[in-house]
């Protein structure tokens, strides 16, 4: 954490706000609940989600395909100096490779979509949300902090989807 | 990408770091590169050759590698962290510093909601942009140079012909980077205009809520929500699509070995052992390659949030000190003259706010400005402390031009009160002391008894400690604008400028603090702009501005005979004009001039 105390050591700077304002890293008051309510924004897209759950076993498994046939292909036509067959299964590792590529793109695509729209209306409820607070709640509140929920912390999860769900 | 190294120097502080980062990253990739030399040779020399010495051995030399290459990986990362960090926390304050900086004239046009974006997350990026660029950056080229030489040396026709795939993929990376930088620029500008309209609601949300204009705001943020979404829908379905396509790339590379390379096999000119350590060497080259189509999303982006930064950093204000600017002495006389001043903005001398207006205010004299809303009054003033630089004529300081002095030696003198009460989150002492922090309670005291706000910050629990909320909200508007005046006051300035900032004190307080000021700051020159006539009975020098000409100058008992401006405004808030006015204050007026 030399970091942190270089920081410290460091002049702040010209006359800023008042008062220190320090980020604390902020856990989620109940996790259950935040992933439950994350996670309703996705199931909206149920019937794409479970479509790209397929195809991502899909083409993993086509993925897979290639180094088993290349094994294959050493240890039944290469050593065995079968060379016809060894053109066979090169032709069987291409089409392998061919059917991943194009499962992997529908996934993505589809993933790009559902996961951006789903993002979209988490913003649109937020801000629909805001407006139905009382004053009180703006008047605790800073404008700044209110700014960044709405934006970055919703980037930090198009992050997390857009990273993760595929991956997975 | 000029920008993009631009920003360079901004690592500069952070050197040590950044090498020594660098140069672990460079044996990471050698002992990377020495992994499938290893295995070629656990193939070849061992299990080929039945001698379990050399697997065991070299088994152990490979676990030994990895083990310090994971080390040296970690080191790598931690280091290119903290010189992202560093380089983040150092380039949003060269910002902040800058915006500090900037006229006037420069902050109109730039928008909150978008330098927010600038200053958070186009910083975000970039710094993300420079970190990855340490991780991989470096290490992608070199491995696959590695890679390709050692492929090379195992096997020179068989890398020839793969040479063309490596080719294609690079093309890929490069018109990748090419299609999508503008894409990445236009998402940032897009989440800029999100961020105005969200920011300007959350600000204005007493008026949305006022007005009942929730149906409007929403399809508003509908708009920019929209654009942003499919903007950033844009750039993944690029993503979605290349990346499977490079994989694809790899794939066939892999492929070519086998075929090819088995056929080499098959008439005995390359070993099994070979073979492996051919593909092996191609996922060093091609594992790399997809690393840098990432890295390459990351640079696009990069590039955008660079542009946009150095759109802020490189704003030239427009009010400069001048070589050679003098300073003013510790303690001045407080003549403000304006000479022949006019005003336009950019350039529009058609439409001017200020004509022509020449007049002096002698040290010591109270100068009250009266006009119509937009007649020029609030302009007139931020020409003293050069918030604005005149576009004709000049404005002296006790006969020296205000563009020939030093900023900070020319504010030092004036204490202002703007017209838009602007607290900061902090205590009420922290507010009041904001332009002198080093003031003594007894200071701070008299400043605030002076704005009449003494009273009423001891009836709080925690009087003095109390604190503001963001924009004081906790306070009322007469409360606010006292505050503000004592914070102005406590300067002591030898000009101090009101700027309309009594309009929602009542008209019996006003007067309370204007005795007050008398008191306190005898010498000093002041000015007050002011929507009631109530304000300006006592000044030594009534000037009326009418659609940015001088209309009129004098004192109440002058211009009440010779102005029929002045006494127009005067009947239409106190009456009858004939009646001499010193009892207007006690009524209440509340229409603007």
């Amino acid at each position: 954490m030399a970091e942190q105390n270089k920081q410290n050591k460091r002049p702040q700077g010209p006359a800023h706000g008042m008062g220190p304002i320090r980020g604390v890293i902020e856990k989620p008051k109940d996790v259950k609940k935040s992933i439950q309510r994350t996670a309703s924004y996705f199931a909206a897209y149920k019937v794409e989600l479970i479509f790209v759950f397929f195809l991502v076993i899909l083409y993993t498994l086509a993925g897979l395909a290639g180094p088993y046939l290349m094994g294959v292909a050493i240890d039944g036509y290469i050593t065995e100096k079968d060379l016809p067959g060894l053109t066979r299964i090169a032709l069987i590792m291409l089409g392998a490779y061919l059917l991943s590529l194009i499962l992997q793109a529908i996934a993505n695509w589809i993933m790009a979509n559902a996961s951006q729209k789903a993002l979209k209306k988490m913003r649109t409820d937020l801000f629909h949300h805001l407006q139905f607070l009382s004053l009180r709640f703006f008047d605790r509140n800073p404008a700044g902090d209110l700014m960044s929920r709405l934006t970055n912390d919703i980037n930090a999860i198009n992050q997390a989807v857009s990273m993760n769900v595929t991956s997975l | 990408m000029k920008k993009i190294l631009k920003f360079l120097s901004y690592i500069k502080p952070y050197r040590k770091q950044a090498i020594i980062s660098m140069v672990l990253l460079v044996c990471v990739v050698f002992m990377d590169l020495a992994i499938p030399r290893l295995v070629q040779r656990i193939i070849d020399d061992g299990v080929y050759q039945k001698n379990m010495a050399i697997v065991t051995n070299t088994t152990l030399i490979m676990l030994g590698i990895s083990m310090l290459s994971t080390i040296f990986s970690i080191a790598n990362n931690t280091l290119s962290v903290q010189v992202g960090e560093a380089f983040a926390r150092d380039l949003r304050e060269a910002i902040f510093v800058k915006i500090q900086k900037l006229s006037y004239s420069n902050l109109d046009e730039l928008k909150t909601g978008d330098l927010i974006v600038r200053l958070t997350s186009d910083i975000n990026v970039l710094q993300q942009t420079y970190r990855m660029s340490m991780r991989i950056g470096l290490r992608g080229p070199l491995l696959i140079i590695g890679s390709i030489i050692l492929m090379f040396s195992t096997n020179a026709s068989l890398t020839l012909k793969i040479v063309p795939l490596l080719v294609l993929t690079l093309a890929l990376i490069v018109l990748f980077i090419a299609k999508l930088g503008p894409i990445f620029r236009m998402v940032q500008e897009k989440l800029g205009n999100l961020n105005n309209v969200l920011q300007e609601n959350i600000a204005g949300v007493r008026v949305v809520k006022a007005f009942v204009r929730r149906k409007f705001e929403e399809k508003h943020f509908e708009d920019v929500n929209e654009d942003y979404t499919s903007i950033h829908i844009r750039v993944m379905r690029y993503i979605s699509f290349v990346f499977p396509l490079l994989m694809f790339l790899i794939n066939m590379g892999v492929l070519a070995i086998v075929w090819i390379g088995g056929r080499q096999v098959i008439s005995g000119t390359l070993s099994i052992g070979g073979i492996v350590a051919f593909s092996n060497y191609l996922m060093t080259t091609m594992g790399p390659l997809l690393i840098m189509a990432m890295l390459a999303n990351i640079v696009a982006s990069g590039m955008a949030s660079a542009d946009r930064i150095d759109e802020v950093i490189s704003l030239v204000p427009d009010i400069k000190e001048g070589q050679g600017a003098k300073k003013l002495p510790k303690t001045i006389k407080g003549k403000v003259q304006f000479d022949k001043v006019s005003f336009f903005y950019n350039g529009n001398c058609e439409e001017k706010v200020l004509d022509e207006i020449s007049l002096t205010a002698n040290p010591g004299e109270n100068i009250a400005i009266l006009g119509a809303t937009g007649s020029g009054k609030t302009t007139l003033i931020n020409l003293i402390p050069r918030f604005y630089d005149t576009s004709e004529g000049r404005v002296l300081i006790d006969g020296q031009d205000v563009k020939d002095l030093e900023q900070d030696s020319l504010l030092a003198h004036i204490g202002i009160t703007p017209q838009e009460t602007i607290l900061f989150s902090g205590s009420i002492r922290e507010n009041i002391c904001y332009g002198k922090p080093d003031a003594s309670k007894e200071e701070m005291i008299i400043a605030a008894k002076t704005a009449q706000v003494h009273d009423f910050i001891m009836s709080l629990p925690e009087g003095y400690e109390t604190s503001v909320s963001a924009r004081g909200v906790n306070l009322s508007g007469g409360q606010k604008q006292r505050i503000a005046i004592a914070r102005a006051i406590l300067l002591k300035p030898e000009i101090l400028i009101l700027d309309d900032s009594t309009s929602s004190v009542d008209v019996e307080t006003e007067t309370k603090i204007q005795d007050a000021l008398e008191e306190l700051i005898k010498g000093s020159t002041t000015f007050v702009v002011a929507q009631r006539i109530s304000t300006v009975l006592k000044a030594d020098k009534i000037i009326v501005i009418d659609r940015g000409k001088l209309a009129a100058e004098g004192t109440h008992q002058e211009l009440i005979r010779s102005s029929p401006i002045y006494k127009e405004i005067y009947d239409s808030q106190l009456g009858d004009g004939n009646q001499l006015a010193n009892n207007g204050k006690n009524k209440q007026i509340n229409t603007g001039a």
